[in-house]
């Protein structure tokens, strides 16, 4: 249209230059000479850009997973138009944006003139106009990612950077891939705080003697990244054509297709009748009118330890779960308590006895993070039909950080339904009522679950309970918080002040720091949680902070790296160490020279805020290295890969 | 006139001091409502000017159609801003409040005035 505007426009304007014209003015000639250039620039324009968006429609839509999954779902946008209010409370999480496509608003990591390096090989990031662009082996990403960018029997391929993964903490970059639109992996992860590339193996805690696979995100992560996701695997024909309903967790992964909904809500005498009487919409899942187990369930699809029980047919066509479902028979929650009563789970761990390890404590309760369905239906409050998720989380009404509901932040949560505690605190808890020690959550939801660099609250919720800890291994709500003192202290105080029958503990628990003893001698996953709860305010006020320095410095030069990750962090929390420089991925020597630093400046600072025999410090403030040096002896280095 | 020009006045204050009950995107919809009901109060105010002007050059109007076309054209009038203005106060999501039922009976009632005034030029 634009060019037969230009056309038409020219025409005239040459004809009314060239034929003799009187009377006419000039100026009308150049004014439609000048319109009809105009007219051309615009098309030429428009052209330009139209190119450019097929070109970037036709990349979507054939080397990445691509919406239209059959099945009803219509993406959050259509709804929109009703539920403005829930809509945008939706657009502010860090759900919607799990997985985006790489676009320059989304990317997060810098790509301009960076070179990384990993196990020998380079990949070069740049920027090609809005496009995000890594140069790698052709071999890295499986022989498909050349896609046309590369000379024949080049080794080396440019790659367009399609989707990412994280939008909180950190990045990952997915690349395609064959076949048809698998993603692969870029070995790096950018971190939001510390503004830096780091590999990808050293954000998990894992044996760094693991060698892991690169991911597939088809496979290993759209299940719960996405909105219903289709595999979409052919395994016969050798070929994969992944779909979903929506990039990212959209209002369709909790409230189920909105295809019926939207097309019945057409009608407003049914959209009023139905606002006018309260009653839900049966077009519709509503979490929050299901029973407190179905609304669990609609979390727990993606927060829970799960396995599917036709894996072929999932990867075939996808989840056949719907909210307001129940999980099974499709969806399996791999919960060790519960093995003997689910023959199927027991049968998965007979063939896989491996499966367990890396995701919970020896008692079977959780220990990585994004998997609290399995803590919550283990808890007392749920298995009494009290509580959901939703009891104290919601999507809509709360902080995107980690969703809790307005006004449940504090002890509201728990005195909704234990009133007797709301108005007599203190005397439950022996603590001053304002204090963290009366905070309900920091006993009875302690952080002893691992991920994304951090300590994350336990969503399993029980007592504090020394013999627990000794049986598992798994810190107790009194000692993650009192640093400076031993279980056999916590034990004395939970028998004195509640009854508890003491546990049976050795010489070192009863008299040394149980922090201590976890970050000396503990595995690798107690080190990482130690060095974390070093770090945590309310434990540095309640225990102090400068004697923490040695015991953070030796974590320092830790196996793990997120252990070293993590230890660093916290000592840069420490008076004085705010500027300690320190990368955890640095070489073994870089590591030793930073503990000594470390413990230089300590020594330098004077006499410690805390001394005594449970922190292996004397009254002069020395640190006992023979006790220190025996402890680290002990260490428990069975290898390990919290499987977050 | 005078009212709904006063209320453009609120609008715009409302702007000026970022008030979310009337700006922030969940609002939207009282947003849209609220200027519709603005828009259309002093839009209809003008036509009222524009109808008494009418009147004044066609002096063989019959009565009582004229009177008829001046009460619907009055009666719309207020329906419409003040359905707009209703149904902006409280809203369901996407859905304006009930009063905004008040709108297509105003909307009815203007379309008689225009059609009889037209029918009297």
């Amino acid at each position: 249209m634009e060019w037969l505007v230009f056309i038409v426009l020219a025409g005239f304007g040459l004809w009314r230059a060239l034929v003799p014209t009187g009377r006419r003015p000039q100026w009308v000639t150049w004014a439609v000479l000048a319109s009809a250039l105009l007219a051309g620039g615009g098309a030429w324009g428009w052209n330009v850009q139209r190119v450019k968006l097929v070109s970037d429609e036709e990349f979507v839509q054939t080397r990445l997973p691509h919406t239209g999954r059959p099945g009803g779902y219509v993406s959050s946008d259509g709804c929109l138009a009703c539920h403005t209010r829930r809509y945008q409370s939706w657009r502010r999480s860090f759900h919607r944006t799990m997985t985006q496509f790489a676009r320059p608003d989304t990317v997060r990591g810098q790509f301009d003139h960076t070179v990384l390096k990993l196990d020998g090989k380079t990949y070069t990031l740049s920027r090609d106009g809005e496009n995000f662009m890594v140069e790698l082996e052709d071999t890295e990403s499986g022989g498909g990612v050349s896609d046309g960018t590369a000379e024949a029997g080049a080794s080396r391929v440019v790659s367009r950077v399609g989707m990412l993964t994280g939008s909180h903490h950190m990045q990952v970059y997915w690349i395609p891939s064959r076949p048809g639109n698998l993603q692969r992996d870029l070995p790096f992860t950018y971190l939001f705080d510390d503004h830096r590339w780091v590999p990808l193996r050293d954000t998990f805690l894992r044996d760094p003697n693991i060698r892991g696979t690169p991911d597939k995100w088809n496979f290993d992560c759209m299940e719960c990244h996405t909105t219903a996701g289709v595999p979409g695997e052919d395994r016969a024909e050798g070929t994969l054509d992944t779909s979903l309903g929506e990039m990212g967790i959209g209002c369709e992964s909790c409230h189920g297709p909105g295809e019926e909904h939207e097309n019945a809500n057409h009608n407003p005498l049914r959209r009023y009748v139905l606002r006018l009487s309260g009653k839900g919409d049966p077009t519709i899942v509503n979490p929050a009118r299901l029973p407190p187990k179905l609304a669990s369930q609609v979390c727990g699809q993606c927060h829970g330890i799960k396995y599917y029980g036709n894996m072929k047919e999932y990867l075939e066509q996808g989840e056949d779960f719907r909210p307001g479902r129940d999980l099974s028979p499709g969806i399996h929650i791999l919960q060790p308590t519960r093995a003997a009563a689910d023959p199927n789970v027991a049968n998965l761990l007979r063939r896989q006895p491996d499966l367990l390890a890396g995701r919970y404590w020896p008692d079977g309760k959780e220990r990585v993070s994004g998997r609290d369905y399995n803590a919550l239906i283990d808890s007392p409050c749920y298995q009494r039909g009290e509580i959901s998720c939703l009891s104290c989380h919601s999507m809509h009404e709360s902080s995107p950080t980690n969703q809790v509901r307005a006004g449940m932040e504090g002890n509201q949560a728990c005195t909704q339904c234990h009133q007797q505690f709301e108005n007599n605190l203190a005397a439950h808890t022996h603590h001053d009522p304002q204090s963290s020690g009366s905070l309900c959550y920091n006993c009875h939801m302690p952080y002893t679950t691992y991920g994304l660099l951090k300590a994350i609250r336990s969503h399993f919720v029980e007592n504090p309970s020394v013999a627990t800890t000794v049986n598992t291994g798994r810190p107790n709500g009194c000692n993650i918080c009192h640093l400076d003192r031993s279980l056999g202290w916590t034990d004395g105080h939970l028998t004195a002040w509640y009854g508890v029958k003491p546990a049976a503990l050795t010489d070192e628990q009863r008299n040394i720091s149980a922090a201590v003893l976890w970050a000396l001698r503990g595995d690798a996953g107690q080190r990482a949680l130690a060095a974390w709860y070093m770090g945590w305010e309310p434990a540095r006020r309640a225990s102090g902070e400068r004697w923490l320095t040695p015991y953070l410095a030796q974590l320092l030069t830790d196996p793990y790296s997120a252990v070293r990750y993590i230890a660093g962090h916290s000592l840069q929390r420490m008076p004085g160490f705010q500027n300690f420089a320190f990368d955890f991925i640095g070489s073994p020597q870089e590591r030793e020279g930073a503990r000594l630093r470390a413990l230089e400046a300590w020594q330098q600072a004077g006499l410690p805020d805390r001394t005594g025999a449970a922190i292996l410090i004397s009254p002069r403030g020395d640190l006992q290295d023979n006790a220190v040096t025996n402890l680290l002896q002990q260490r428990d280095n069975l290898s390990m890969d919290l499987k977050e | 006139m005078l009212v709904f020009l006063t209320m453009g006045i609120c609008l715009e204050a409302m702007h000026g001091l970022k008030v979310g009950w009337y700006l922030d995107l969940s609002n939207s919809t009282r947003r849209l409502l609220f200027t519709l009901a603005h828009s259309h109060g002093t839009l209809l105010g003008l036509l009222n000017i524009g109808f008494a002007a009418t009147v004044s050059q066609v002096p063989e109007w019959d009565p009582h159609r004229r009177r008829l076309a001046g009460n619907c054209l009055l009666a719309a009038s207020i329906l419409i801003p003040a359905g707009f203005f209703l149904g902006g106060l409280v809203v369901y999501g996407g859905d304006p409040g009930l009063g905004i039922v008040l709108v297509p009976m105003g909307a009815i009632l203007l379309f008689v005035a225009v059609l009889l005034t037209a029918m009297a030029i």
